[in-house]
């Protein structure tokens, strides 16, 4: 399928968004933490994923591909736009849900809102790795691959985007438990 | 902080995008590359995430057809996106299984065959259905300038008044017209159809007499 999308195939090219979209939604919203102009950037990412797509060797599969191409669109987009402010008041989420588990997502939600702003403020790519290290879950070595980088200078960036965090966190308690909720509790 | 905070929280879920704005995403994605005759123009261009000053420039170079595809958007979304309407219905997706159904949204009437899937949205200025897959038979009162819209792929079909079936199977769409007249633009090709007319994306600048069939 890959093959014949590379070939300009619009059928193969239409499975092949459908196959890949929720993958690099995936990636696209974790890094960047919210739908907000999402859109477009799936645009991006998807008009170079069929542009590069004659050059994939199939080294990765081709779901990591389409992330690693996700992953330098989030970049680019965090590179080019301004830091924005965000009210924190204005993006409170009302728990309105009586499943026991929604309070437990409520307060996840509310908690990464306050990540994702303090992420803002930080180097593009030391946020992108502890997005995807920390937030996301991912190995190390996946991160490296997803952002074509060292083990070694992901892990760096990975441990100086903590740091700054918690530095930042010392104003903000929740944001503070937050980042030590998801490191599993290691503080 | 309370006692569900001092639970493990873990990332929160990541939201998932409604199905409109997918459609949105795809019929774009592929606009654009229609747009620069099948031949992709990078976005965000095949380098590494180090950046550079010469990646910066390469922007420049993309300018042009970046702007000459958010016009197109705009243009586009200009005569299909929201305005001053009061209706705020969410976009429905109706799916119909081993049996064919039908549903009325306002005055327009759908009948879907079987194992047809569609997505409805009402909210905007001219309501739209994207057919995922399958046929429906749209029967669309007239209704002034204010005109319906089917999204078939690549294939856009617009009414005012008409009882018409869009099919589609893939990239391939056939438009049959009982009633009215529709206009359909697919690729280029911008052509009316009359009643008792055919539309095959297969001969796209084709129109042909139900009755010769």
């Amino acid at each position: 399928m890959a093959q014949r999308a590379s070939e300009g195939d619009r059928s193969a090219q239409r499975e092949l968004f459908q196959r890949l979209k929720t993958c690099v939604h995936h990636t696209l919203f974790r890094i960047l933490g919210n739908n907000r102009d999402l859109e477009d950037l799936l645009q991006d990412a998807f008009l170079e994923i069929f542009r590069a797509l004659p050059s994939f060797r199939g080294d990765s599969s081709l779901t990591r591909w389409s992330q690693t191409i996700a992953t330098r669109t989030a970049y680019l987009a965090i590179e080019r736009r301004k830091p924005t402010s965000v009210d924190l008041e204005v993006v409170e989420d009302e728990i309105v849900d009586k499943d026991p588990d929604a309070h437990r997502v409520a307060a996840a939600r509310h908690a990464a809102k306050r990540l994702y702003v303090a992420l803002e403020k930080i180097d593009a790519k030391m946020r992108i790795a502890f997005a995807l290290a920390v937030i996301d879950g991912l190995p190390l070595a996946e991160v490296a691959e997803l952002t074509e980088s060292s083990l070694v200078a992901t892990k760096t960036r990975v441990w100086r985007a903590r740091r700054e965090l918690m530095s930042r966190a010392k104003k903000d308690p929740v944001l503070a438990s937050y980042l030590v909720d998801l490191s599993g509790g290691v503080e | 902080m309370t006692e569900h905070q001092r639970e493990r929280l873990g990332p929160p879920p990541v939201d998932a995008m409604s199905d409109v704005a997918w459609a949105r995403v795809e019929r774009k994605v592929f606009s654009r590359m229609e747009a620069t005759g099948g031949t992709v123009t990078a976005a965000v261009g095949a380098r590494e995430i180090r950046g550079s000053a010469a990646a910066r420039s390469h922007w420049v170079w993309l300018a042009v057809p970046a702007a000459a595809a958010a016009a197109f958007a705009l243009a586009f979304f200009s005569m299909n996106g929201p305005s001053g309407s009061t209706q705020s219905e969410e976009p429905s997706r109706i799916v119909a299984g081993s049996a064919p159904s039908s549903v009325t949204f306002g005055d327009t009437h759908l009948t879907l065959d079987a194992n047809t899937a569609l997505v409805m949205d009402q909210a905007a200025a001219k309501p739209t259905a994207l057919l995922e897959h399958g046929s429906a038979l749209f029967t669309v009162p007239a209704r002034g300038e204010r005109q319906f819209t089917v999204l078939a792929g690549d294939t856009t079909v617009r009414t005012a008044n008409g009882q018409f079936r869009v099919s589609r199977d893939g990239e391939l769409a056939q438009v049959k017209v009982d009633t009215g007249t529709v206009r359909i633009t697919f690729r280029g090709h911008d052509v009316t159809v009359a009643a008792n007319h055919s539309w095959s994306a297969l001969q796209p600048a084709d129109v042909v007499d139900n009755g010769t069939n």
